[in-house]
């Protein structure tokens, strides 16, 4: 596999699409299948469903549009299992935890994001160990918006790094 | 929980392909060194943990109110 064939895309997924995660996620190993819904198209937040457990769901969003700086790194292990098969479009979403009644409270998973391959529709919670992230950044007030419009990034600036050696 | 004492430079075998081996240690803290197959995930487990209990808490509540996640959007629109 060569590292021009893995990319970050800026990439809409149908709403409903179906996800799987071959290792589930963290705290919830048996649930390997969920769906991927839009809220509502004026806001940047998802749900992540899952198709058999109607009572589980996570709120999701693109984690560039807040945290214009958020880097990740797969490893190769990561990038096999996203990519066995097809040459990988990847999408990276963060889980919100909301905490009832306050919602302006919400904060953001930085050191567990979901990649997503948009191609063969498989996903992986990642765990960061050499990050600077931590699993509760709040999202109130943005941290990095001020930057985030004087620069006018958008968010296709994120990146990403890939262990070349290894790839 | 199996105890098991070991030396430095000794190490443990785990099935037929996993070695954890002594590499130093101190007062406070082992070095360990790990060869396991790569699609062994290995994590400390204090993270581990902690994305674990990020996620249940994240599970927890059950409906999801749009019209509270438009009102915290554009807070923060409004806000920049």
């Amino acid at each position: 596999m060569k590292n021009e064939h893995l990319r970050f895309v800026d990439a809409e997924i149908h709403s409903g699409q179906r996800i799987a995660f071959p290792d589930g996620l963290l705290g919830f190993p048996d649930i390997k299948e969920y769906q991927l819904f839009d809220i509502a198209p004026d806001i940047p937040f998802k749900t992540l469903q899952a198709t058999n457990e109607t009572d589980l769901a996570f709120v999701l969003m693109d984690p560039f549009t807040v945290f214009t700086d958020y880097h990740i790194t797969l490893d190769k292990q990561d990038v096999k299992e996203l990519c066995e098969q097809e040459a990988g479009n990847l999408m990276v979403l963060v889980i919100l935890t909301i905490p009832p009644g306050s919602p302006q409270k919400a904060t953001a998973n930085l050191q567990g994001p979901l990649v997503i391959n948009v191609s063969n529709y498989l996903g992986k919670q990642l765990v960061l160990s050499q990050s600077p992230y931590h699993t509760r950044h709040p999202l109130h007030p943005l941290p990095t918006l001020q930057r985030h419009k004087s620069n006018e990034l958008s968010t296709q600036d994120f990146s990403m790094s890939v262990d070349k050696e290894t790839v | 929980m199996l105890v098991l004492t070991r030396k430095l430079g000794e190490s443990i075998t785990i099935g037929n392909n996993i070695k954890i081996t002594i590499i130093a240690s101190n007062s406070s803290q082992v070095k360990l060194g790990i060869e396991a197959p790569v699609d062994i995930s290995i994590y400390r487990t204090e993270i581990y943990q902690r994305i674990m209990v990020e996620n249940q808490k994240a599970a927890a509540d059950k409906t999801i109110d749009a019209a509270a996640l438009r009102a915290l959007w554009r807070q923060h629109v409004r806000k920049s």
